[in-house]
């Protein structure tokens, strides 16, 4: 298990490491959240029942890891936090999805993990995720166009 | 329309991985030491109490005068059909009497009272219940500690105004904060160590069959095994 762990992490590091910043709202907040994360898998190892892949269980604490780093990082500092402030510079409306939006979102598009793998890793059914990431898509879309017109 | 997201998606974090397995190891590892640390805490806090919820803050109460004189009177061991000195014990200094341990029974608080030799050389100990102080009752039992006691030398004691309680007291000479006791019966106990000394109630008629030393990390620190 330990190998298997050590294997995922070298192998989609670059991933974990994107989506996590994007959760956390912060690139440095996210790298923590994965060594953070990967760190607890190691430990609660055992615990792993094997409902699902590995995968999709460290994703599980990856994005629960990520998730506490951007409430801690948002509790500290009263500015928006980089990837919100990017957002605004870009013109990307986050602000008008749910955090379950941008979750989703987030793993489909910076991990480009399957409806199965998402849906495991943030506790939700297969269709929610496929309802959740076209309902997000829709409402970045809709924005994006008004903006353009 | 979706290109165009995605390109601003692509944009949105450029978070590059620095791949650290090692401090991802190190980061378990302490981790797992904090949480022992705590459960060690936790269980200082939770168990210490439960398994000696008995023992209340005694130490260091100044003993009233009677147990002084008690002090007094078992500086000496007469053989109670000659009344001949058979032994004298190490005079302890009264002056300096004070109580080590307590514990509540279903007669009362039984208290150990201890008081260093005037030599420097050693602890005398007194143990009686609280009750007998006063109620013109035998006196409770006690002794000094020698150069060449055993690592944990246990006494019983019975007394027949008390009839449930045998009592299992003594000394340690290490570092140990509780005894794990083991009674002929197969029950088990633990009990504080205060000062190298020890003070139980157990059922009349127990005896020790074993005992372990625990220092405060719980290693064993000495062991002690009845004879025959």
């Amino acid at each position: 298990m330990v190998d298997e762990l050590e294997a995922l992490y070298r192998e989609r590091l670059p991933e974990f490491t994107r989506a996590a910043a994007a959760i956390a709202g912060d690139p440095e907040a996210g790298r923590d959240a994965v060594q953070d994360a990967f760190a607890k898998a190691l430990r609660k190892r055992r615990r792993f029942r094997g409902e699902g892949s590995i995968e999709a269980w460290v994703w599980r604490i990856v994005v629960n890891a990520a998730r506490d780093a951007g409430r801690r990082r948002r509790r500290r500092v009263a500015a928006p936090v980089p990837v919100e402030a990017r957002a605004q510079e870009l013109g990307l409306p986050l602000e008008l999805l749910t955090e379950r939006q941008r979750e989703v979102l987030f793993l489909h598009y910076f991990a480009d993990l399957d409806y199965t793998t998402i849906a495991l890793g943030l506790g939700i059914s297969t269709g929610t995720v496929g309802a959740t990431l076209s309902a997000a898509r829709e409402t970045l879309r809709g924005a994006l166009t008004k903006e353009a017109c | 329309m979706d290109a165009y997201l995605d390109g601003l998606l692509d944009e949105l974090v450029t978070a590059e991985p620095r791949e650290a397995w090692s401090d991802v190891l190190h980061r378990a590892r302490r981790s797992r030491r904090r949480y022992m640390a705590l459960a060690a805490l936790v269980g200082a806090l939770v168990l210490a109490p439960a398994a000696w919820a008995a023992v209340n803050a005694f130490e260091g109460t100044p003993a009233p005068q009677v147990i002084q004189q008690h002090f007094g009177y078992h500086m000496v061991v007469i053989d109670p059909l000659t009344g001949a000195i058979v032994d004298l014990l190490p005079a302890a200094d009264a002056s300096k009497v004070h109580g080590v341990l307590q514990l509540d029974t279903s007669d009362g608080p039984l208290d150990l009272w201890a008081a260093p030799e005037t030599d420097g050389s050693g602890t005398c100990w007194f143990v009686d219940w609280e009750s007998d102080l006063s109620g013109g009752h035998q006196i409770g039992h006690g002794s000094c500690t020698q150069g060449t006691d055993a690592a944990i030398a246990p006494q019983t004691y019975s007394d027949a105004n008390h009839p449930a309680y045998t009592v299992l007291v003594g000394s340690v000479t290490g570092a140990e904060t509780s005894l794990d006791v083991t009674l002929t019966d197969g029950s088990t106990t633990t009990l504080p160590v205060v000062e190298h000394l020890f003070l139980g109630a157990v059922p009349s008629g127990s005896e020790p069959a074993s005992i372990t030393g625990l220092d405060a990390n719980g290693d064993v620190v000495a062991s002690w095994t009845a004879a025959g």
